[in-house]
């Protein structure tokens, strides 16, 4: 494999609270290859957004990193503040779930499109607007060159979105960080926002990293995928064959769980139990005490992923058993 | 029909903004948000409907004028066939003991200085369903019923999970005995784990306790999951009405085709680059004429931008779109 334009090795962050110090993302392995959409797909408190955010270190105070993110050869975890902020924006960009919350309400939105363009390509008036509306059509607004006077509660929240996107956009990054940027949207607008992400990848060459907690949208979106549980990789691999063949319980249960809209009134599999909390981790697997596949062996030492395939890595000891356990998760008809 | 537990009738709600200080002086119209427009539906005994839409097509507004929480402007709800707006009194508390409604945020419906036993005994108490010496006991059952340690009686609120606060909730519903129970957005903010166990535990319990099930949501996977007739609303209006299997196998409003391709599923198909939908959905405020779906329809002719839609039927299958029945 050529040197991936990211390289995540041993990532781990802690933040120090008022319960004590907790780690939410424990030795996380990932890289991200040029022009190649990667999903981080978990649940509430799985460290996939805290793993986006660690990326480019926009991070709370409270907040303790160790490990390396290489980018492009460059190791940001040795960058300073200022040398960082020559990353952030121009070279790795980010938009946001909630885009009302992360645009200014008080700005045009053309002014702050072009505030991005001036702080990084140093472009200013007639050009700067040239090229705000330029940016604004390539996003799929309609009519560009007159939006660009509207405020944000002007417009919806797809389009907010779009918006954002088009900010993120404004100096040519090579890597989207895209946290949840679906989520609070309808599906048919979730849709829309979705194609144009991977339009926008395949013109610009751009590479994406998207934070999701549904599956399926990583299955309509994502080339690899990787499974994150109470802070680690528990598989990752790529989209077709994770979601053909998951080789981690932990997987296999999401998958179950997710209701497929083509097939009818089949059982969902529920996982029994709720995430672990973070301030009490178990020895072993972090997935054991709601497994239904455990033996003992899951329950000491450190697992980490091992390779199944040559792209394919699973951390599960049964890995076997998961594959060949009797019905297929999904893609096999009924 | 008496298989019919609750009818609907050209149910209609519309909200008139306040009038502003500008809007006074200058003697504007006051715009109106035409939440409702003419819904008709029916909820049979025993069965799971499910009310399906994007944010804003009224779908909340529908499942709150079922249970009068807000006031509908005009239309009827029959409730086994007595008319449940004309309701005071003592039969209009009757009414509210037999649909209950549960709530999308389980944490902002539970009082956080209650625990969740005094919450559960509350209103068994308030309608008399108990002698005092037994509640303690209906209240242990009903938390055994969703799936909670009895214990849990004991607690507040916040020390239980997402997912075991919708219990709670599902429990509070519960206590009163009701024959039907609405389900707004209950899973949506649940993690997909969780969500499961959840829809689980509503089919088993309608199974157990013979409920009537509204099931309000914007996900059609669970609604395909769980409903056994399903509306699809736009708009404040029912555009497609039918058996759960018919209405996805055969969808026959261009709507519902585009949400069913809009909706991602775990299938890894050839990722098409045309859009299930182009645009938006229109405010309430200004509802299109003709067909309200005629500005995003990829099918729609000259008669749908002005001359409304008919209602097409087959069997139990209904649809409003003109071109439904070619």
């Amino acid at each position: 494999m050529t040197r991936p334009l990211l390289a995540i090795r041993d990532l781990t962050v802690g933040f120090a609270t008022d319960a004590g110090p907790v780690t939410v993302v424990d030795g996380i392995d990932l890289d991200i290859g040029v022009g190649e959409v990667v999903g981080l797909v978990g649940e509430s408190g799985s460290g996939k957004s805290v793993t986006l955010r660690a990326i480019p270190r926009l991070l709370a105070r409270n907040a303790t990193l160790h490990g390396s993110v290489a980018w492009q050869g460059r190791e940001l975890t040795d960058l300073s503040e200022p040398e960082l902020r020559l990353v952030r924006g121009r070279e790795i960009a980010m938009i946001f779930q909630e885009p009302m919350a992360a645009l200014n309400p008080v700005l045009p939105i053309g002014l702050q499109i072009e505030e991005s363009l001036e702080t990084h390509l140093a472009l200013r008036g007639r050009a700067a607007r040239n090229r705000a509306a330029e940016l604004l059509a390539m996003v799929g607004i309609a009519d560009a060159k007159h939006r660009l006077s509207a405020f944000p509660h002007e417009f919806s929240g797809g389009m907010r979105q779009r918006v954002m996107i088009a900010i993120a956009l404004a100096a040519g990054p090579k890597l989207l960080l895209a946290d949840e940027p679906t989520t609070a949207l309808d599906v048919t607008i979730q849709d829309q926002i979705l194609k144009l992400l991977l339009r926008l990848r395949r013109e610009l060459e751009m590479s994406i990293i998207l934070v999701t907690h549904d599956l399926a949208v990583v299955a309509r979106s994502c080339d690899r995928v990787a499974v994150l549980y109470a802070g680690r990789i528990m598989e990752v691999g790529p989209v077709a064959e994770i979601l053909r063949r998951p080789a981690h319980a932990y997987t296999r249960g999401l998958i179950g769980a997710v209701p497929a809209s083509h097939r009818p009134r089949e059982t969902l599999t529920n996982i029994p139990g709720s995430p672990p909390s973070l301030l009490a981790l178990a020895d072993g697997c972090r997935f054991a005490p709601r497994c239904s596949f455990v033996e003992e062996a899951c329950r000491t030492g450190r697992l980490e992923p091992r390779p199944l395939t040559s792209d394919h890595l699973t951390s599960c000891l049964r890995a076997d058993a998961v594959l060949g356990a009797s019905r297929p998760a999904m893609g096999e008809p009924a | 029909m008496t298989d019919r537990l609750i009818e609907v009738r050209g149910l209609t709600k519309h909200f008139v903004r306040r009038r502003g200080l500008v809007a006074a002086l200058t003697g504007r119209k006051l715009p109106i948000v035409r939440a409702l427009n003419g819904v008709d539906l029916s909820v049979r005994r025993g069965e799971t409907l499910a009310i399906v839409g994007e944010s804003g097509c009224g779908k909340s507004t529908l499942a709150r004028c079922l249970i009068r929480l807000q006031e509908p402007d005009a239309g009827e709800v029959l409730f086994e066939g007595t008319d449940a707006l004309a309701l005071a009194g003592s039969s209009r508390r009757d009414f509210n003991r037999r649909v209950q409604m549960v709530f999308q945020d389980p944490y902002g419906s539970l009082n956080p200085r209650m625990t969740i036993g005094a919450q559960l005994a509350e209103p068994i108490r308030v309608h008399a369903l108990r002698l005092e010496g037994d509640v303690a006991e209906r209240v242990r059952q009903l938390l055994l019923m969703v799936g909670l340690p009895a214990d849990a009686a004991g607690r507040y609120p916040h020390a239980f999970s997402g997912g075991q606060r919708q219990r709670i909730g599902i429990a509070r519903a519960l206590a009163l005995e009701p024959q039907c129970l609405i389900a707004d957005e209950i899973v949506s903010a649940l993690d997909v784990s969780v969500q499961a166990q959840i829809i689980n535990l509503l089919i088993a319990l309608q199974l157990r306790l013979d409920l009537t099930i509204i099931f309000v949501s914007h996900d059609l996977r669970l609604v395909r999951y769980i409903a056994h007739r399903v509306a699809v609303m736009y708009l404040g209006r029912i555009v497609e009405a039918g058996p759960t299997e018919e209405v996805f196998t055969d969808p026959r409003h261009p709507y519902t085709a585009a949400l069913m391709a809009a909706a991602p599923s775990l299938e890894v198909a050839e990722r098409e680059v045309t859009e299930a939908v182009t645009g938006e959905l229109p405010s309430p405020l200004s509802i299109p004429p003709g067909c309200p779906f005629h500005p995003r329809c990829p099918r729609a002719v000259d008669r749908c931008r002005s001359v409304p839609p008919p209602d097409w039927r087959r069997g139990e299958h209904r649809a409003a779109c003109h071109l439904a029945g070619d």
